[in-house]
Formats: C-alpha cells, structure tokens, sequence
C-alpha cells in the first residue's frame, strides 16, 4: 500500500509495537513497522475544506494521549478540523466534539477577515486532559490584517472548549500595551505552528511563539509585540500563563 | 524484525582489547540491543522533546547497510 504524501513531513510515532503516522491530508494510519502491513487508515477528508491560502499541504504529525485507559491519536488537519481517534479501532471517537471531530474555526475570539490564512500543520500537545492546538497563518501577507495565533485547549474526552491563550493580549490584560496604536486589533499571527513541549507532572505546558503580521516590517506594530518572538509557559489546565520569555522584542525578520 | 536487517551491535564486544570499553560504555547507555519495544511517543520521544531511544540495533558502525525492507 502507498499513500500520497507529497513531501512528507510527519513525524512517526510507536506505540507498543505499533507505528502511527499521518499524511499530509491528515489521513492517520497504523502500521506493523516490521512488515509494513496496514493496521488501520482513517481518512478525516480534510481536503474537503479547501486548501489553504498561500500554503503547501503539510501536516507534521500526530499526538498520543491516554490517561491509563483510554487510548486516542489527536490530529489537527489543513481544514481546521481537530480529530479525535481511537487507537484500537482507528475510527473517530464519537464522544468527542460532533462525532470526532471539533471545528477549529470556533473559539479564536477574533477572526473576522482572511479566514483562509490560517490552518494547521503541526500536532497539538495534549497534557492532563487538555488537548492544546497551535495554528499555522500564512506569513508574507502585504497587510497588516491576519487571524492572530492565538492557542486554544479542549477537553481530551469531549472536545469540548476550555481555555483560549492570547498571544496577542487583549485589552485588560498583561502587555497588551506592547501593540502601540491599537495594533492589537489587527495584528494576527504571532501563532505556534511548530512542536510544542510540556511538563505532564507539572501540568505545564510551553510555546514557542512566532512573528507578527507583517514579518519583516513592524512599522504599523510598535511596540516590543509580547508574546511574539516568546517562550510562554501556561497552566494546561486553566491556560493561565505561569512565566514567558521574549527572545527578541519587536521581531521583524520571520 | 525483518530479514534484511540481520544486525548485531553487540558484535565488537566479542573483541578482547575493546571488552573493557564495552563495559565502560554499558554504565552510561543500554545494552548493545537496547529496547526495541521502547515507545516513541511524540515528535522528540516524549513531551520534553528528549528525542532519545534506547535503541540499539541500529549504529553508525551498521547504518550504511541498511536496506529498504517494505515501501
């Protein structure tokens, strides 16, 4: 058996003598890595949304979670799908979200203009029950509009929302005076497209934060743009944020 | 495992003047066949991206004689 991959950027991974990956499209399949033969394939029909503005297919892998006695494979897809997939069967777990599936176009709290700029690409983390989603936005926009990167948790046996981390802080809330002239209203990006860490004993959870629109010119963002550029570390369970560190202050080169 | 890879790691240990340094090194990392079974559970091994395995069928001594198994 073949499956289209383009160029393939999942990460595997093995769980007890069996090997679990994705294809670009999402498709999660299970192998016996000694011979190759397919377990199971499921196929979460991503492409059914459309591809994403500016953006290769690419998704970078899958996340394993049990909590000692359910066992599941979380994906989130190029078409804003988060999936929840029993390990046994390889079928969608049908208490979870709307039969497995949660729509990731909900909860961002902000985004009313170029949908289609952001998606998915790499797995989310999922800590205690928390399942936490990142989000991949096109970069080289010529405007200073984008969806912001906001991080987003649910809950791992029923999809349902718990916690959204403003990496652009909103008003009322801790440095959002670093986005000058209200650019915080417009600003998107500054998002967590690629792997996350986390402490599972600890319940801590870390991001690393990219660049805000536009990436190499921050001439309509003054200000030194926290969380972008940032290491932040959040409670898993409440999303409250514990510490962060800003590597560069006002970041303009992607 | 299949077939083709007929791999010992193990096998310089067999050698007299390097058996000292095999049981140097077995103090600090696995077994020379280390744990296949070992789970790899995220994109660097586990959540704090150790990206280690106990593995150790595979080396740099045997890894240009690797071939393809199944595609």
């Amino acid at each position: 058996m073949r499956y289209f991959t383009g160029d393939y950027r999942a990460t595997p991974i093995f769980v007890d003598g069996v090997l679990y990956t994705a294809t670009n499209h999402a498709q999660v399949v299970a192998l016996d890595p000694a011979s190759g033969e397919e377990l199971w394939l499921f196929d979460p029909e991503s492409y059914r949304a459309g591809p994403p503005n500016f953006s290769p297919a690419q998704t970078r892998g899958i996340e394993y979670w049990t909590d000692g006695e359910i066992e599941r494979i979380f994906i989130a897809t190029l078409g804003k799908q988060l999936v929840s997939i029993d390990i046994e069967t390889g079928q969608p777990d049908p208490n979870f979200g709307d039969d497995g599936f949660v729509d990731l176009r909900g909860d961002l709290g902000r985004l009313e203009f170029e949908m289609n700029n952001i998606t998915r690409g790499a797995p989310p983390i999922a800590v205690g029950s928390s399942v936490i989603v990142g989000s991949k936005i096109f970069d080289y926009i010529m405007s200073n509009r984008s969806p912001p990167g906001h991080v987003r948790a649910y809950d791992a046996y029923t999809g349902e929302f718990k916690w959204r981390f403003n990496t652009i802080p909103q008003p009322g809330e801790p440095y959002n005076q670093t986005w000058e002239n209200g650019s915080w209203t417009t600003t998107g990006n500054t998002n967590v497209w690629s792997f996350m860490a986390a402490d599972d004993e600890a319940g801590i959870v870390y991001l690393p934060v990219s660049t805000p629109t536009n990436d190499y010119w921050g001439g309509m963002r003054h200000g030194e743009n926290v969380y972008a550029e940032s290491l932040v570390a959040l409670n898993a369970e409440t999303g409250e944020r514990i510490w962060h560190f800003q590597t560069v202050h006002h970041g303009i080169w992607d | 495992m299949n077939e083709r890879m007929h791999i010992s790691s193990g096998e310089a240990c067999l050698a007299p003047a390097v058996l000292g340094l095999c049981f140097l090194l077995a103090a600090c990392r696995p077994a020379p066949d280390g744990d296949a079974t070992a789970n790899w559970l995220h994109h660097g091994a586990d959540h704090s991206s150790s990206k280690y395995a106990p593995h150790g069928q595979i080396d740099r001594g045997n890894f240009s004689e690797l071939e393809i198994s199944w595609a």
